[in-house]
């Protein structure tokens, strides 16, 4: 290695990354490597059954998303028909939605005193509601719900790439519609769809919302952690957090070969027009297709329009009606005056921002330094940027609170769990794939071009960076950067386990908020999420 | 003798523009013709409704005295190479070409003929992407041959080659074409590729189809304006200019460049440019009425900046663009 500076910034950066997160992982990993935690893992049969529960929900979770994301795709996708564009827009929405909010906006709608069970119970004149809304089936018919969006995207995106004139060559070559769809629609889709499943079962691997507010006694392996944790067994909740994260790289190394295989060969080819949306001649199909896409669409957004409704009841004024009998502004009035309620607000408000500025500005550093100084540890830097995309929350919520809860300078560990640098700090390791992504992304399609070009027009550094590099990476990072704020501003799963009351988040304070039955407040909390969320996704559609 | 492929009054619009407007064609079988015309000119579009992948808002097209117009691609044996080939990027170059013989028993030495055809034996298992740009042109034709479609189309197969190469690609596709005597029409927006291809050629224009002829007959005896200044150069002369060098009285007088002299009577000027070309030279002459002409002649018959008379050896007389 030669030691320029450029490759010792790169090195010190590896430093950095390695520090923030591999050696964290690490010390979990040592402290559960005892005997005792290891023998009581291995002989308790409740945790096989979470570490399988998890596996089978995970697969179980692709299985459904692919079932509602994929015929939705096509729908969007291939049929021209009035509101196509902005309910396909909004039909995204869970993509960017903090889990939370999608959970509680599932309580209100379906859960046992949600409106659907009251219209049920109130239609058959019943004593009581007519289910309970728990369990496997539960955090399965949530999972489905909201990741849907993830094929439902991928697929969109792959059907908009699809070369048109592939599918008039296999025409021209006497291929049926049929036959066209599977010899050639497919097989050129399969990375999407590939791409589609990873995200999936990492996500549904990782999900802690649905299963800590549903599951009750059935357990996954995050809500297993938190519980073990909970009862003071930390030995034990080291090694079920290293099982989780071995089961993660597994689903990785499998589910990711599949999704590499291709990927090349496919992006080489493409060339020539997008196949053109076809608009449905007849006023029957044309019709049918109106009303699948609207039908489709409300369905899919019914929990989120129900959360504005339930944010505007307030407190103790809907009892057994089917409907709320008043509505008012009254929570958001709340929520906006009592000091007590800002305060979760205006502190998740703080560290998604301060987490969001260290994980972009880190991620520029990797970018210039991997990209356009082509360091030595290019590859690792790279690796490191998205290795925590790969990991559930918990793992990274449990390796932060184990390494940073003692005073050991020497072994670069201080006491951070208790202060207000530990959320953003854990939001921020959560950030770096987003926001890494998008930037490395960016600087790769950058010309290096233009910055000689600048530097040739007299540009120091510094001002090709701020009158070149900068507005033309804009796109790319206000897209990235404003997911991962949405992320950090809706976090769940890492805050539970490192949050203050100082510090309490506005997940934290929406699960308090459900438990005092203050219902309306929880839910104007999940509309200003929804909100913050939508925004997300227009400035991403925007690009 | 009845026409192999009959396209009657065939018209096609897209929201606002006529993209193909009353066209009618007729090609004997083996015959190739191509289709010129500058881009937007509705070129494609003929082609693409020819292949099936419209459908025309009137006329007919008929193959063999069969009536295809309502028949989706698929059922109408047309064989066609894309402007970007269109290769399947997940298939190798066997399974590309054996597409369309799925199901069929000599699939397997029905793919080795047509790869030999065109040059490309021994490459069944090779990838498309790893090929270089004129081994895909290749794949593309081998594709659309192994069906041994009724027509061959072609849409712009040469714009994507290197100059170089489109020259040779050019030549051997005329003797492939020439030696399987298959019926087929040639996409291009190049004249010189046109003439060289087609048997005839077919001028487009916003549309409509202008003139078919034989390449001569387009040259010597345009029948629009457009045709006369598309195909060629040619200088466009009116009004005391046209009747100067012969031309027809309420007519415009179309002259080429080859077939204006300098003389001791005419047409006045002064020779502005020379440009040498090598066995000629082309001058640029502004008349006293401000026209600008060119002339094709001899490389020492006039020097930048004499006074030069005009006379045309053949004038083209055309009723004015839009009188017709």
């Amino acid at each position: 290695m030669k030691p320029t500076r450029a490759n010792l910034a790169g090195l010190a950066l590896v430093l950095l990354l390695a520090w923030l997160f591999v050696y964290p992982v690490l010390i979990v990993a040592g402290q559960a490597a005892d005997r005792a935690a290891l023998s009581a893992f291995l002989h308790r049969p409740g945790e096989w059954q979470a570490l399988w529960a998890s596996v089978w929900i995970s697969l179980a979770s692709v299985g459904l998303a692919a079932a509602i994301g994929v015929p939705l795709a096509f729908l969007f996708e291939g049929v021209e028909f009035p509101g196509r564009r902005p309910l396909g827009a909004l039909v995204a929405l869970p993509v960017v939605l903090p889990p939370l909010v999608g959970v509680i906006a599932f309580l209100f709608l379906y859960g046992e005193s949600g409106l659907v069970a009251r219209a049920v119970q109130g239609l058959l004149g019943l004593a009581h509601a007519p289910w309970r809304l728990h369990g496997a089936g539960a955090i399965l018919l949530v999972h489905a719900y909201s990741m849907y969006a993830y094929f439902y995207l991928l697929t969109r995106a792959g059907l908009a790439r699809l070369d048109g004139s592939l599918l008039e060559a296999a025409q021209a070559l006497g291929a049926g519609p049929r036959e066209t769809f599977t010899r050639v629609t497919l097989p050129l889709l399969r990375p999407s769809l590939a791409g589609a499943a990873l995200l999936t079962f990492m996500t549904a691997l990782g999900s802690f919302s649905a299963p800590y507010v549903f599951g009750g006694s059935f357990r996954v392996m995050p809500t297993q952690i938190i519980a073990t944790r909970l009862n003071g067994d930390l030995p034990l909740a080291m090694v079920e957090t290293i099982a989780l994260a071995g089961v993660a790289i597994v689903g990785l190394l499998v589910v990711g070969r599949a999704e590499a295989g291709q990927q090349g060969a496919l992006v080489a080819m493409g060339k020539g027009a997008a196949p053109r949306r076809r608009a449905v001649r007849g006023g029957g199909a044309r019709a049918l297709a109106a009303v699948a896409g609207w039908v489709f669409a409300v369905v899919l957004l019914l929990p989120h329009l129900t959360l504005v409704l339930v944010s505007l009841v307030p407190y103790a004024t809907w009892t057994t009606q089917a409907l709320p009998p008043v509505l008012s502004l009254v929570n958001y009035r709340r929520l906006f005056g009592e000091v007590e309620r800002l305060a979760p607000l205006v502190n998740s408000v703080w560290m998604a921002a301060a987490s969001t500025t260290g994980a972009v500005l880190l991620a520029l550093v990797a970018g210039w330094l991997v990209v356009r100084r082509r360091v030595v540890t290019g590859r690792l830097l790279e690796g490191l940027l998205v290795l925590p995309w790969a990991l559930p929350g918990t793992v990274f919520a449990i390796a932060l609170a184990t390494a940073f809860s003692v005073s050991r300078p020497l072994a670069l560990r201080w006491v951070l769990v208790g202060t207000a640098v530990i959320l953003p700090l854990a939001y921020l390791v959560r950030n770096l794939p987003v926001a890494g992504r998008a930037v490395l992304a960016g600087y790769r399609q950058l010309d290096p071009a233009l910055d000689e070009a600048a530097a040739s027009l007299g540009a120091g550094r510094w001002a090709t960076f701020a009158r070149v590099t900068l507005p033309l990476l804009g796109p790319a990072l206000a897209a990235g950067a404003s997911l991962a704020f949405v992320t950090a501003l809706g976090d769940f799963v890492t805050s539970i386990v490192l949050y203050t009351y100082d510090t309490r988040p506005i997940a934290m304070e929406i699960l308090s908020s459900l438990r005092l039955n203050e219902l309306g407040i929880a839910a104007a909390f999940g509309v200003i999420l929804m909100a913050a969320s939508a925004t997300v996704l227009g400035i991403a559609a925007r690009r | 003798m009845t026409p192999y492929l009959e396209v009657a009054g065939v018209t096609k619009r897209f929201s606002e523009t006529i993209a193909a407007d009353d066209v009618s064609f007729r090609l004997d079988r083996g015959e190739v013709v191509a289709l010129l015309g500058p881009s937007g000119s509705g070129k494609t579009t003929v082609l693409r409704l020819l292949a099936g992948f419209e459908t025309p808002d009137a006329g007919r097209v008929v193959v063999g005295g069969e009536d295809v117009t309502a028949l989706p691609p698929a059922r109408r044996r047309f064989g066609m190479v894309f402007q970007h080939y269109a290769l399947f990027p997940h298939l190798d170059v066997g399974e590309n070409v054996g597409f369309g013989l799925r199901g069929q028993a000599d699939a397997k030495q029905r793919v080795d003929r047509v790869l030999e055809l065109v040059d490309l034996a021994g490459f069944e298992r090779r990838r498309v992407h790893e090929l270089s740009g004129g081994q895909q042109q290749r794949v593309a034709l081998a594709r659309a041959l192994a069906t041994e479609p009724r027509v061959l189309l072609l849409d712009e197969p040469l714009s994507n080659l290197d100059p170089g190469l489109r020259e040779r690609t050019r030549r051997e596709l005329r003797q492939l074409i020439a030696r399987l005597e298959i019926t087929t029409i040639f996409v291009t927006h190049e004249q010189e590729e046109a003439f060289e291809m087609g048997r005839r050629v077919a001028v487009l224009h916003r549309g409509r189809l202008e003139q078919i002829g034989k390449p001569e007959e387009l040259y010597e005896r345009p029948a629009t304006l457009f045709v006369a200044g598309f195909v060629g150069r040619a200088n466009v002369l009116r009004g005391a200019a046209a009747r100067l060098v012969g031309g027809k009285e309420g007519h415009v007088a179309v002259v080429r460049p080859e077939r204006l002299r300098f003389a001791d009577g005419g047409v006045a000027g002064v020779v502005r440019e020379r440009r040498y070309i090598g066995a000629t030279a082309l001058f640029l002459v502004e008349s006293d009425a401000g026209e600008r002409l060119e002339v094709l002649a001899e490389p020492d018959a006039a020097d930048v900046g004499e006074r030069v008379y005009l006379e045309a050896t053949r004038v083209i007389s055309l009723p004015e663009e839009g009188a017709r």
